[in-house]
């Protein structure tokens, strides 16, 4: 990452606060500082409670920040409508069942097309690319109900990129599903990060997945953003690592304990480190 | 929108009654609030019994006293340019004449309203849905029927946080559905986030069907065995004590109804609505009073 | 030798619906107080096999079944769900799906309402879960208002309530976080103490049941391709990749380390192990070390 002017930033947090209205008053983040370069593909970190999920509203608009700066695609983005607002941020919601308003795999891509009215024309070009891109062009016809849990996950993905949104927020693409399916879709993400510079911002909580695909990770507790920085860095933050219960992967934690330097975080990279060692 | 205001568990006087108990104060609240004509009595009544009997602070509803508000007015207005003369000096607009008998009328109507509405939350609010359909299926109530209307207060609320999501996420997809001023795309929001809520709804609802048979909702029937009701529902003491002062209230409320001259001159779909009030009251004394006998 | 609690020989199961059978011949036995886990990609039949050990398939579920399934030595195609269910308990997905009454202890005071049981005995039933799983402090709580981890322990309480002698385990942590999930698996992990219950568990993910499991089993397109003891069942790659499944990240790395000529006896398949191993190898004190 060299600059940081604004204008090269996906996301741009200062003193971010965000407090849930009455009756519930939770103060939700109590002072986030972030800076996402464009094109970056982080991972958002945190247990249960610890803001990740109101940060990642905040920068999707839906919530209005309610003191401090925050600048998406530099833009306020709370202050759009959501037409707007879908070409900037996207957000794929944990649950796919959630996201499905169509009777029709295809009509539920174009749905957000239509609402951003684009030319027929466009719709369906748009749409057919994405249809192929996502491996569900023999499945336009069907209807969501009749799709698998991975495939639609993959039509609630569809959906919100076929507004070509600069961001892509995606809220626990893991859960659920087996570790072959959810590679499929970090692949996926990686693909659109690699060809299209889509920023992507994925919560999630599986560390392996966190090590293999994330260049770098944001880890929150109790409101704030405690510690962020590429993989291999954070995961070797051990005191804070245990303040937010966040638990590196296996081969990480190996490292910590035998002292390997670099620490390892993928099974190649530690095999590699300890042959080294060994040779010494 | 909450329409019914769910259960918050708690130990107040209230919370320990017999949910029958409950029911017939209910009713006999209503009919005496057909009766009075100082109608901002009762609210302040219930508002009252709820807070000091109950511990349930009007805060903790004032959202649905504030959904109330609107409704209050609307039929205030309605009465005060619908009914005849006479009319007050000022008139709306300088043209509209406003009616005076209508401006009482629209009152009577709205603060009626108001105290039905608070008196029903009251009961939803410091009963637990299934002391309630096991009371009923004491009473007499099949015990699946009795059951279902439980269980779903129980997922009441997961439907409305569904609904939070599912509605974030029609935003998601440029459509403006939330905040919109056209009701057009209002109800056509409403109409697309019925189907994620019903998918989500009838797949789950799978689960929750496997999960009820294995663990023994058919075991009953099949074996032809009968249910336990585990929880402690009877009628006490204080509870009858409760019974015998509504029934009192409400008599009382018909007398001095009758002494002020205020016995409603009651229009025929006031008939009709409360004569399906006294069936029903009747139905449920008379469920009350097999479960006494039982 | 005592009776198996579960015995499949050469079962097949075919949804009405689908073309071709979703399990083959499967073969396999539970012993009492074992802990077996069942792994396997999406489509393996997994669940069906589930399914089938709880007396889902035949009775709630319709699907042909070619084989014997015995319970204790009894078909389940002659027992009632009714019956099966006081014996074999099934823990799903889904916290969501599992509780349906409004407070944890009439949650788990249902199952036994509905079997029609004394009050006196409920209550004791009651009392003996709430201390088992030490959740006495979740009793007066609201179902929907418990953390994702507390819904699936109160279900499995709700489960231990009818105290059944197996307690069959679907995916019980993929909707959790990973706190929830370790309370999870504490509590399971105290079924598991004293060998009392036969537990049968499918995950996904093989790290927690390598630890706890004495058998593991693989399934492929329906099939039993692998039943073994966890070291056994994580260092074959082989098979493993065939299934698309991913052994731990340590038996991983291990194998990787033996192809590269390290030389470890006992090829280590957690994060203990490993630690042991290496450490055992890179200590100066302990002369000479070994490498490719």
């Amino acid at each position: 990452m060299t600059s940081s002017s604004p204008a090269e930033l996906a996301v741009l947090a200062e003193g971010l606060e965000f407090e849930y209205p009455a009756p519930r008053r939770i103060l939700a983040l109590k002072g986030v500082a972030l800076r996402v370069p464009k094109g970056e593909f982080a991972a958002i970190v945190g247990q249960n409670g610890s803001g990740k999920t109101s940060l990642a509203r905040c920068i999707s608009g839906y919530l209005r920040p309610t003191r401090g700066t925050l600048r998406v695609a530099d833009t306020e983005v709370w202050r759009l409508r959501p037409a707007q607002r879908a070409t900037r941020v996207g957000y794929v919601f944990q649950n796919p069942d959630h996201q499905l308003f169509r009777e029709r795999v295809w009509d539920d891509v174009a749905f957000g097309l239509q609402n951003l009215g684009a030319s027929p024309d466009q719709i369906q070009e748009s749409v057919e690319q994405v249809l192929r891109r996502l491996e569900l062009w023999d499945k336009r016809e069907l209807h969501p109900f009749q799709l698998s849990r991975g495939d639609r996950q993959r039509l609630a993905i569809a959906a919100i990129i076929v507004m070509r949104p600069q961001i892509l927020i995606v809220d626990e693409p893991t859960t659920g599903q087996d570790m072959a399916r959810s590679r499929e879709i970090m692949d996926l993400l990686a693909r659109l990060n690699h060809d299209q510079g889509m920023t992507i911002l994925t919560i999630t909580h599986v560390m392996e997945l966190v090590a293999e695909y994330a260049r770098w990770v944001i880890v929150m507790h109790d409101g704030r953003v405690l510690l962020d920085g590429p993989p291999r860095q954070v995961f070797s933050r051990v005191e804070e690592l245990r303040i937010s219960a966040i638990s590196p992967p296996p081969v990480a934690r190996l490292g910590l304990i035998l002292g390997l330097d670099p620490l390892p975080i993928t099974v190649p990279e530690a095999r590699d480190a300890i042959l080294r060692r060994l040779s010494v | 929108m909450k329409l019914l205001y769910q259960f918050s568990a708690g130990d107040s006087f209230l919370h320990r009654l017999d949910p029958r108990t409950k029911l017939v104060f209910v009713v006999c609240f209503l009919i005496s609030t057909f009766l009075l004509p100082h109608p901002w009595v009762m609210p302040l009544v219930i508002i009252a019994i709820i807070w000091i009997l109950g511990r349930v602070s009007p805060l903790e509803y004032f959202v649905f006293i504030l959904f109330l508000l609107p409704l209050m007015t609307a039929i205030v207005l309605i009465h005060l340019l619908t009914d005849g003369p006479p009319y007050f000096d000022a008139r709306l607009l300088g043209v509209i004449p406003i009616s005076t008998p209508g401006w009482d009328a629209g009152l009577l109507v709205a603060f009626r309203l108001a105290a039905m509405g608070i008196a029903f939350i009251m009961f939803s609010m410091t009963t637990d849905p299934f002391d309630w359909g096991m009371a009923m299926y004491q009473s007499g109530l099949n015990y699946k029927v009795a059951f279902m209307f439980a269980f779903a207060m129980r997922f009441f609320p997961l439907l409305q946080e569904e609904l939070v999501v599912i509605r974030n996420a029609l935003s998601a997809r440029g459509y403006r559905a939330i905040g919109s001023r056209n009701p057009y795309v209002f109800l056509r929001g409403v109409a697309i986030s019925i189907m994620p809520l019903g998918l989500g709804a009838l797949r789950r609802s799978r689960d929750i069907a496997l999960a009820m048979e294995l663990r023994g909702f058919n075991y009953a029937e099949t074996v032809g065995a009968r249910r336990t009701v585990f929880r402690d529902i009877r009628m006490r003491p204080r509870d009858y004590a409760v019974v015998a002062v509504s029934l009192l209230g409400l008599v009382a409320a018909v007398g001095l109804s009758v002494l002020l001259g205020a016995f409603p001159e009651i229009p025929r779909a006031w008939l009709v609505f409360l004569s399906i009030l006294l069936v029903l009251f009747s139905a449920i004394a008379w469920r009350i009073s097999r479960t006494i006998k039982g | 030798m005592a009776d198996p609690v579960i015995a499949l020989d050469r079962v097949s199961v075919r949804y009405a619906t689908a073309p071709s059978p979703t399990l083959r011949d499967i073969s396999f036995r539970v012993e009492p107080g074992e802990f077996v886990g069942i792994v396997g990609s999406t489509g393996s039949g997994k669940s069906t096999l589930l399914y089938l050990l709880a007396g889902v398939i035949p009775h709630y579920l319709g699907a042909e079944i070619s084989g014997d399934v015995l319970i204790h030595g009894r078909r389940t195609q002659e027992l009632s769900l009714a019956r099966i269910s006081e014996r074999v308990g099934l823990v799903l997905q889904d916290p969501e799906a599992q509780l349906f009454n409004l407070l944890v202890r009439d949650e788990l005071a249902w199952g036994l309402e509905n079997r029609g049981l004394p009050r006196a005995q409920i209550a004791s039933r009651l009392a003996s879960t709430l201390s088992f799983f030490r959740i006495e402090k979740l009793q007066d709580r609201i179902t929907y208002d418990l953390s994702g981890g507390e819904k699936q322990r109160v279900a499995l309480a709700a489960v231990h309530a009818i105290a059944p002698e197996v307690y069959l385990f679907d995916h019980p942590t993929s909707q959790l976080d990973p706190i929830g999930a370790a309370e999870v698996i504490a509590a399971v992990r105290r079924l598991a103490e004293h060998h009392a219950h036969a537990i049968v568990m499918v995950e996904d993910k093989v790290d927690e049941l390598v630890e706890h499991a004495d058998r593991l089993i693989l399934l492929d397109g329906g099939r039993i391709v692998l039943d073994a003891g966890p070291r056994e069942f994580c260092l074959r790659k082989d098979l493993l990749d065939a299934a698309g499944v991913r052994p731990t990240q340590m038996a991983e790395l291990s194998t990787r380390l033996i192809d590269a000529g390290v030389k470890l006896a006992v090829p280590p398949i957690t994060l203990e192990e490993m630690t042991a191993a290496l450490r055992g190898l890179l200590d100066p004190g302990r002369g000479e070390t070994t490498a490719g």
